[in-house]
């Protein structure tokens, strides 16, 4: 009879415990599971964010393997001649970051007469901008009237008209606003002449091993998109004091 | 009463993978910024010109910073409901998310209206505000219908 109640008594005791070894171990299941879920979740957005950092610092420029052609004859340029900075621009008259930089350009020249010359070089991004190549084309046929820089203010000032506009005669109609002949505009726009002189720009850049625009050369050394006009003007004070 | 019912769990998951999707392209907006890139255009992405413009900052913190932490705010805050399923965290995310959908809507406006440029990570970071704010709104609209 003893041994009964005592076979009883253990039974219970025996579930008892089994259950609460159970209960045990599917609390440290679930401890083991949300240790799991939120282990995983940190180590994910751990790694994505030293994989984002990586691929930023990969496609960050390289200031080295830049080198700029002299300023030449045939460049366009402005300002004084023997100004202390040489200022060289390779852009793409239908690239917006461009456009952002024209004025700030503008605005340094502006403040700078004598100490800054500035040279403008057509890098067109054909890849991405379509109408980029006869926009300079448009310049240079302006230039062979002696009006490349008005041009060139009016291709950035009117860029998103013509970029999603009928291009061609819209560069005819601001070669009329300009006053110029426009039966030789429309002549020489589409001429050889214009597109080699745009096409030597764009090999002299690629020569340089430049893949964006704007890209400024300042006394033949490349440097980093200045974010603010106080930070370009900050780099050209610099350079006269030295 | 506001409760996840198991034929709805992949709403939660969605809520994840968006606010994570945003975490990403913020971080990403962030990092370019602390690197120093000025806008230009390039052979290969397009031109930066949104995330280079006046309106990328608040004072000196740049706005995809406040991105990061609005989108991990929220990834935690759903992850933390997955695990623990606490309603208050879905609440407090829902708070966070109508701030979220208000910023979202005024940048998307700012990049069409004013600056007239778009840029494709910003644009993933606000669109997923907005569909994050919707899914979260699936679920409140669950709760007022339970409570009346």
């Amino acid at each position: 009879m003893a041994n009964k109640k005592l076979t009883k008594k253990e039974r219970y005791e025996i579930k008892k415990q089994e259950k609460l070894e159970g209960l045990k171990k599917l609390e440290q299941k679930q401890k083991a599971k949300r240790f799991l879920f939120w282990g995983v979740a940190l180590l994910v957005i751990g790694l994505s964010i030293w994989g984002i950092a990586n691929w930023a610092m990969r496609t960050a420029p390289d200031y080295e393997n830049k080198t700029v052609q002299e300023v030449a004859q045939t460049d366009w340029t402005k300002g004084n001649p023997q100004a202390p900075v040489t200022l060289i621009e390779y852009s793409d008259f239908q690239c917006p970051a461009c456009a952002s930089f024209f004025p700030v350009v503008k605005q340094l020249l502006e403040d700078y007469p004598d100490e800054v010359r500035f040279v403008y070089r057509h890098f067109p991004l054909r890849s991405i901008h379509a109408k980029a190549q006869l926009a300079g084309q448009a310049a240079e046929a302006a230039g062979l009237q002696d009006m490349f820089w008005e041009m060139h203010d009016m291709l950035f000032i009117r860029q998103s008209e013509w970029s999603s506009g009928n291009h061609k005669d819209l560069f005819i109609a601001y070669a009329q606003e300009l006053g110029l002949d426009v039966d030789k505009f429309k002549e020489d726009l589409g001429s050889s002449f214009t597109k080699d002189r745009v096409d030597q720009d764009f090999i002299s850049a690629q020569q340089a091993n430049l893949s964006s625009t704007p890209s400024f050369f300042v006394n033949g050394n490349y440097i980093q998109n200045p974010r603010t006009y106080e930070e370009f003007k900050d780099m050209i004070d610099a350079l006269l004091t030295e | 009463m506001l409760y996840l019912r198991n034929n709805k769990k992949y709403i939660f998951w969605l809520l994840v993978f968006f606010s994570f999707a945003g975490f990403l392209s913020a971080t990403y907006l962030t990092i370019e910024y602390y690197l120093g890139k000025a806008p230009e255009c390039s052979l290969f992405e397009g031109c930066d010109v949104v995330a280079k413009s006046k309106y990328s900052q608040v004072g000196p913190i740049p706005l995809a910073l406040l991105g990061v932490g609005y989108f991990l705010s929220l990834l935690f805050l759903f992850l933390a409901f997955l695990d623990a399923k606490k309603e208050i965290f879905l609440k407090l995310a829902f708070v966070l998310s109508c701030v979220g959908v208000l910023v979202a809507t005024v940048l998307i406006w700012l990049q069409f209206a004013v600056i007239g440029a778009f840029c494709v990570y910003c644009l993933v970071s606000d669109i997923s505000s907005i569909i994050i704010f919707l899914l979260l709104l699936t679920q409140i609209k669950y709760k007022f219908k339970n409570t009346t």
